[in-house]
């Protein structure tokens, strides 16, 4: 590994999606370059459609661009197949969705379980239980997602997002679904998780108030980056360097 | 994702979601069609190791040589070697003697220990009460029919001489098990030891002698094993005799039965088979999210296809165990009801219908289910993200090519007959590119009709309208499983009544032969009186085949046919202004469509005429006492030999036999308890020759009955799998209409309001499917008729009405019944659950 893959955790240069649509080709994202470095937070904002969701997929490995290459924890995922790419997320990134994305007929431990099989962990119930407890559903371990308020369900799903401690965690509206005091508890103990595994954390939402807790913004409009804070990412940098020291 | 990983994770899933029912229409489609495999492989195994046993008691063996002289003892010694135990038995004419009365009688010398299978009948007297033996007559003794003491006018105790030697008559011989044959054209039966034989010194150098070697062995392998080894050896004269051909009532009965059940159960897994494709496609639509989440996590796409390839295959196992377990149960609970009918040791059934069940169930499972699991691989784990992205479809010729395939080899593996599965794939393309056709056109109908109806049944076929694609599929299986349900009950009816009308209720027990013209008035007169009905006297002369085209007869055919029996022996000649009600013309035409010719008119059996090379407008030469006839063949005939009616190879017209001698003959039905009266009727009328035919009768009827049952028995498990598919089929489209039914009813729709909707929509999907199944039931019906069952063959166009309202109701009651949701819970737990 060189020195900025060490330092950074996410690079993204020049990167394209187009598809085909009604035999027209779209383009949905144009020339989106940027960085993240590890144990940094990052919120991109933007309105419905504007393409940040397409950007969270293909930065977290989930589709391939039309064009320019994205580093994710030092792999290459651009010139990656599909299964390349799933032996990189399992092994060092973690998913949050605004529909929960629980598996119906699993129990929450079950659920928090599934991560950790993937990547043949032993003890993997153990570790799991032990996740459910301290995001508070201790006592629901055995509960099936239809069991389970919205709320419950999104603890579950954070809690399967760290139990494997992932390297970096991509988070699409997480409070998306939830009313505003239940959004904002679980925003709380995203952060607070996030901070206690050091995970590096790209939040897709279009609620100003909880991209403001993260430690930068990138803002998207139809496809291609407003604001890009660079400074923040150099004194990020700096930061992920110092630690690294 | 590790194997052990992956399984346990299978398991989880597949257990958990077997509870929450994921599997039900799937499991309950695979064990129907194991279920019904397996109760038919049993049953069916039973029933025919059941009727080749009765049916070697025909032939008195396993399988018996027919020769016309004596075999070397080296033939018999092989059969000794295979382990196999032989009899033998000698049959010829001669006369017998008693009080310096003669009569023309057919002795059958017979080893000690003949039968080899099935048993004989005797009496101490005429007509006496009659009891099983499983041997032959003793040294000295004689067996003899009724029919030689009357003629002879001995008793039993008497002697009689055949030939040199003079034996004792000891019982009243009343049934033979291998009589078999044309059995009225025989003389008189004497039965006796084969020991004795060499003291009559009948047997002479260059006389005519049928000559049987009577087989059993206790495995199959060494019978065929013998078979074969004799097949070789045979010279011309002698012939095989084994159980499929000697009785052409069982032989036809069984066949039909077998190629029935074999079509039958074929058409419940391939009903069952739709069902399971249908719920494939739902279980893989509602996992597109699991595979994707999976996915997301890191999990290979191959992880994914193998997760839900452990849950198929731990469901075709449990479908297979569980399947055939029912199989034998239901079997057993069949041969159970039907127990008064078997004969008191029914074999039992091999673990041969397990293996194939297993079998079976995985290529259903996995067959059917696969193609559809196979696009769960394809889900992109994007899908997390962009819930309306469906996996790309997989190519449609790759699911229908392996659809096709695996329905190829189920109908193979069933038919085993090449020509059939061809013609069976062929009608069924065609099926399918009319019935598509055929749907489509009626939509059109449809759409110009429900213009001029009432709001609310135009609202339902509105419906249907809109979901136009899904319905067109939906209504082409439903169109398809009742035209299969229809078809199985159709050919059952036709097959049972053909059965019933070959030996009904009172199908003739009894044949009488040589009543003399004057005595024709008294002998009816004897009959009416004692309300006996009879079939029509037909006048017989005796005479033998000698020339056909003024060639004679043993020149004309081929070598091989030199020992046909109709030229070895004297034809029951008759003459009739009307065909036969149980005849069928087969070539040419009947005397008062045929030209006249200046010698008589004549129709010939064409199974004889065939073996004969007897063609139309050939000129037979008969020698009649001592007169010769020639006469024209202007029509070639089938006959049901099996009808017990009286039937001849040679019929003349009317008026052909002036001047000859003439008997006549008949046949009649008399109840079993009234057999005293026969005494009467002997007496009565002494110079006629009286056959009893009950028990040969009884044995065929047992026999029908039994595959009557089994017939009925594979009919439900038809229905099962018709049932199952129509459910699959709903489940489809369930989650859409739920939810249109909800948000209906949340913009204020009344119960009533949708309950009509319902209605209007599911009847008239079924009354469609009933349209479809009617067209593609008459062309099956009338290829399967024609080519398979030989039947004959109706149009019948009050099906269309009655397939049309079965189709409404149960399609109308089934979805109704699974759409009751959206009636019976608040729209708002329906939206909420969906």
């Amino acid at each position: 590994m060189n020195a900025t893959s060490t330092t950074l955790a996410l690079s993204v240069n020049a990167l394209q999606k187009k598809v085909e649509l009604n035999q027209q080709t779209l383009e949905i994202l144009t020339n989106i370059s940027l960085s993240v470095a590890l144990g940094e937070s990052v919120a991109i904002v933007g309105s419905s459609g504007s393409g940040k969701s397409t950007l969270l997929g293909l930065m977290a490995g989930l589709d391939s661009p039309s064009a320019g290459s994205i580093e994710l924890m030092g792999n290459t995922l651009s010139s990656m197949s599909e299964d390349q790419r799933a032996k990189v997320r399992a092994q060092h990134v973690g998913f949050v969705f605004q529909s929960f994305q629980l598996l119906p007929n699993l129990t929450a431990t079950e659920n928090v379980m599934l991560p950790l099989e993937v990547l043949n962990q032993p003890q993997a119930e153990q570790q799991a239980r032990s996740m459910l407890e301290r995001v508070g559903l201790g006592h629901r371990l055995t509960h099936y997602p239809k069991q389970l308020s919205g709320g419950e369900q999104q603890r579950v799903a954070l809690a399967r997002a760290f139990v494997t401690q992932p390297d970096i965690l991509f988070a699409d509206e997480p409070t998306g679904n939830l009313d505003t005091k239940t959004g904002s508890n679980i925003a709380d103990l995203l952060f607070e998780l996030n901070r206690e595994i050091n995970t590096t954390l790209v939040l897709v939402t279009h609620d100003e108030t909880l991209a403001k807790r993260c430690q930068r913004t990138i803002r998207i409009e139809a496809g291609a980056l407003v604001v890009k804070d660079a400074q923040a990412t150099e004194e990020a940098l700096i930061s992920a360097g110092k630690n690294n020291d | 994702m590790t194997k052990s990983t992956l399984l346990r994770l299978a398991l989880r899933l597949l257990v958990r979601e077997w509870r929450a029912g994921a599997f039900n229409v799937m499991l309950a489609a695979l064990l129907i069609a194991i279920t019904s495999h397996t109760t038919i492989g049993f049953f069916t195994e039973r029933l025919s190791k059941s009727m080749e046993a009765q049916a070697t008691h025909l032939l008195g063996g396993d399988l018996v040589l027919k020769s016309p002289r004596s075999v070397t003892s080296d033939w018999l010694e092989k059969a000794n070697s295979l382990n196999m135990n032989s009899a033998s038995t000698v049959e010829f004419s001669t006369v017998a003697i008693a009080n310096d009365d003669l009569q023309l009688c057919s002795v059958k010398a017979v080893s000690k220990n003949y039968p080899l299978r099935g048993y004989l009948r005797t009496a101490a007297e005429p007509f006496g009460e009659d009891e099983i033996v499983q041997s032959g007559p003793g040294r000295g003794e004689l067996w003899v029919e009724h029919r030689v003491l009357s003629a002879l006018k001995i008793s039993v105790g008497d002697t009689l001489e055949i030939g040199d030697a003079a034996l004792t008559v000891s019982r009243v011989l009343t049934f033979e098990p291998d009589r078999g044959g044309a059995f009225y054209a025989f003389a008189p039966r004497i039965l006796m030891n084969l020991e004795d034989l060499p003291t009559t010194n009948t047997v002479q150098p260059g006389s005519r002698v049928d000559y049987r070697y009577l087989f059993v062995a206790s495995n199959e392998q060494s019978i065929g094993q013998f078979k074969q080894w004799l097949e070789a050896k045979l010279t011309p004269g002698q012939s095989l005799l084994g159980i499929h051909g000697e009785r052409p009532t069982v032989s036809s009965a069984l066949t039909r039965a077998e190629s029935y059940m074999s079509l039958a159960g074929l058409v419940a897994i391939l009903l069952a088979a739709v069902a399971i494709a249908m719920s494939a496609r739902l279980f893989a639509e509602s996992h597109y999210d699991t595979s994707a989440l999976i996915r997301c996590l890191g999990g290979m796409q191959n992880d994914v296809l193998i997760v839900f390839l452990i849950q198929l295959s731990i469901l075709a196992l449990v479908g297979g165990i569980v399947g055939s377990l029912f199989g034998w149960v239901a079997q057993a609970g069949i041969a159970f009801l039907i127990r008064d009918m078997l004969p008191e040791t029914f074999p039992a059934p091999s673990l041969r219908s397990v293996w194939s069940g297993l079998g079976l169930s995985f290529i259903v499972l996995l067959g059917f289910s696969l193609p559809t699991l196979i696009r769960l691989r394809r889900v992109s784990p994007l899908r997390v993200l962009r819930q309306n992205l469906e996996p790309l479809p997989l190519s449609g010729s790759l699911i229908y090519a392996s659809a096709f395939f695996f329905v190829c080899a189920l109908i193979y593996g069933y038919t085993q007959d090449p020509k059939l599965t061809i013609a069976a794939i062929l009608g069924s393309i065609g099926l399918a590119v009319a019935g598509y056709i055929w749907v489509s056109l009626l939509f059109v109908i449809l759409d110009k009709v429900s213009n001029a109806l009432p709001l609310s049944l135009k609202a339902g076929i509105r419906n249907l309208i809109r979901r136009e694609g899904e319905t067109r599929w939906q209504t082409l299986a439903f169109g398809t499983t009742l035209m299969a349900m229809a078809l199985v009950v159709l050919i059952r009816t036709d097959l049972l009544n053909a059965w019933q009308s070959q030996l009904p209720e009172n199908a003739p027990n009894h044949f009488v032969m040589n009543v003399l013209p004057d005595e024709v008035e008294g002998f009816q007169a004897f009959l009416e009186q004692h309300q006996i009905t009879s079939n029509p006297l037909f006048p017989v002369s005796r005479g033998r085949l000698t020339h056909i085209n003024q060639q004679p007869v043993k020149q004309a055919v081929t070598k091989e046919k030199e020992n046909e029996e109709a030229l070895n022996r004297e034809l029951n000649l008759t003459e009739a202004k009307d065909l036969q009600e149980d005849n069928r013309i087969k070539a040419g035409v009947w005397w008062d469509k045929a030209a006249r010719t200046d010698i008589p008119r004549v129709s010939v059996e064409s199974r004889l005429a065939s073996k004969l090379g007897i063609q139309l407008d050939d000129e037979l030469t008969f020698f009649i006492g001592s007169q010769s006839l020639s006469a024209k063949v202007t029509s070639l005939r089938s006959v049901k030999w099996d009808s017990f009616n009286p039937n001849f190879y040679i019929v003349f017209e009317p008026g052909s036999l002036n001047g000859l001698p003439l008997t006549h003959l008949t046949s009649f039905y008399l109840n079993p308890d009234r057999r005293a009266l026969l005494n009467d009727l002997l007496r009565a009328f002494p110079a006629i020759t009286l056959l009893e035919v009950e028990a040969i009768l009884q044995q065929i009827k047992s026999i029908l009955t039994q595959v009557t049952m089994a017939v009925e028995i594979v009919l439900l498990f038809v229905l099962a799998a018709g049932c199952a598919v129509t459910l699959a089929a709903l489940q489809a489209s369930l989650t859409q209409r739920l939810h249109e039914g909800a948000l209906m009813r949340t913009l204020g729709a009344s119960q009533r309001q949708i309950r009509i909707n319902q209605w209007v929509e599911y009847a008239m999907m079924g009354a469609l499917s009933g349209a479809i199944a009617f067209s593609g039931t008459e062309i099956v019906i009338w290829g399967t008729y024609t080519y398979i069952f030989n039947l004959e063959y109706h149009f019948n166009g009050l099906l269309l009405l009655l397939l049309a309202a079965v189709g409404a109701l149960a399609i109308g009651i089934f979805g109704v019944f699974s759409s009751r949701k959206v009636l019976g819970e608040s729209p708002m737990s329906v939206l909420r659950e969906l």
